[in-house]
């Protein structure tokens, strides 16, 4: 065989031996599968989840003396329905995520996990991964008459919304967490980051862990490809699967940058943005 | 000669959030406070109300809705305590 032809052929075929249109061929099959599979979860879901969510709630609106093993109860509900609904994801091949592997070090005590904001499924997998945590919730779901007894009863609370200025009740609430021994997420960018990028931090965040004194762990969220940020259906799977990937920083203490929120936030920012590839704010 | 109100609002912002990079001079008196503008947060809302009330004796409630106008430029919050303190 001539080199041209050696080319050709090296043009024709991948690694695997198989030609471009074999390759076109299997990413459409491939594509519909994850288009199926996503309406099976969906509808599955629609089927499924109201009964068995309509119990818990139940359960969860019963009085107890124990509030706390309630709460701590419900949590642990709640971590165990989205590892199972990640290993449901997984294995229809929509999302490869697995809430044991999240990479660096997370400390057992009081702290703020701030984390960028890539996709829907991040919040699901940041609940599945630790016990303990808690997080301000969009004031019209944590008001819904559905979903307020188990977000209410599992010590979430409500988040700030469009008002700036119900953030002080929301970093009251959250420093009565910490105190009470959970861990706190926010995302300070309080939308899914844009698709390039990460929008401005707020100082919420930062200002919880201040007034609080314990530490921030930046957490850094890759999904690669991306799939569900702001604008995208769940029905529109990209064509490779999705890995969803959680990495923790070394943890920031408020002390080491005096006490303002702004410093702590935009070391925060870059350290975030650094390890994302970002080269700046903008 | 004493000085505006405005000026005393744009010297308190400056003083209250700790604005190193600020001049209260090239604060506009109409512009947006909050995002665009002056691009103060949430954070600053709060700081501000309190430093407000401290010094003027003024204060709003966290639910009140007109919170976003009074506070969206010196301008109005100027107009929002003098409206105070001749009805106190």
């Amino acid at each position: 065989m001539t080199g041209q032809a050696r080319q050709l052929g090296s043009r024709r075929r991948d690694h695997t031996g198989t030609t471009p249109i074999a390759n076109r061929e299997g990413n459409r099959l491939v594509r519909a599968w994850r288009i199926l599979g996503a309406m099976l979860v969906i509808s599955t879901y629609f089927a499924t989840a109201p009964i068995g969510y309509g119990i818990f709630a139940i359960w969860a609106l019963i009085p107890t003396r124990n509030r706390v093993r309630r709460a701590h109860s419900i949590q642990f509900i709640m971590r165990y329905a989205f590892r199972s609904m990640h290993a449901v994801l997984r294995w229809f091949g929509l999302l490869d995520f697995d809430p044991s592997c999240v990479t660096g070090e997370i400390p057992s005590t009081p702290c703020v996990w701030v984390a960028n904001h890539p996709t829907l499924t991040d919040v699901s997998a940041l609940l599945a991964t630790e016990r303990r945590l808690v997080f301000p919730v969009k004031p019209g779901l944590f008001r819904s008459f559905w979903a307020r007894p188990v977000l209410a009863n599992a010590d979430h609370f409500e988040g700030a919304g469009a008002n700036a200025f119900t953030s002080s009740q929301v970093i009251d609430d959250a420093v009565d967490r910490l105190e009470r021994g959970y861990r706190v997420i926010i995302f300070p960018e309080g939308t899914r980051s844009p698709r390039k990028g990460l929008h401005p931090f707020g100082r919420t965040a930062f200002e919880i862990a201040k007034r609080a004194g314990v530490p921030i762990i930046p957490i850094v969220i890759t999904c690669k490809p991306r799939w569900l940020w702001k604008e995208q259906s769940f029905l529109n799977p990209p064509s490779s699967l999705p890995r969803l990937r959680l990495r923790a920083l070394p943890a920031v203490h408020p002390g080491q940058l005096g006490s303002s929120s702004r410093a702590l936030r935009d070391i925060v920012f870059e350290q975030i943005s650094a390890e994302l590839g970002l080269a700046d704010r903008s | 000669m004493e000085e505006s109100l405005e000026d005393q609002l744009k010297d308190l912002i400056v003083e209250a959030l700790a604005l190193e990079d600020v001049d209260p001079g090239e604060i506009s008196t109409e512009d947006p406070l909050f995002v665009e503008g002056l691009g103060l947060d949430s954070i600053d809302a709060l700081e501000l109300a309190l430093a407000i009330q401290e010094k003027f004796g003024v204060a709003t409630s966290p639910d009140d809705e007109r919170n976003r106008e009074l506070f969206h430029s010196v301008k109005s919050l100027a107009e929002f305590i003098r409206a105070e303190t001749n009805a106190g």
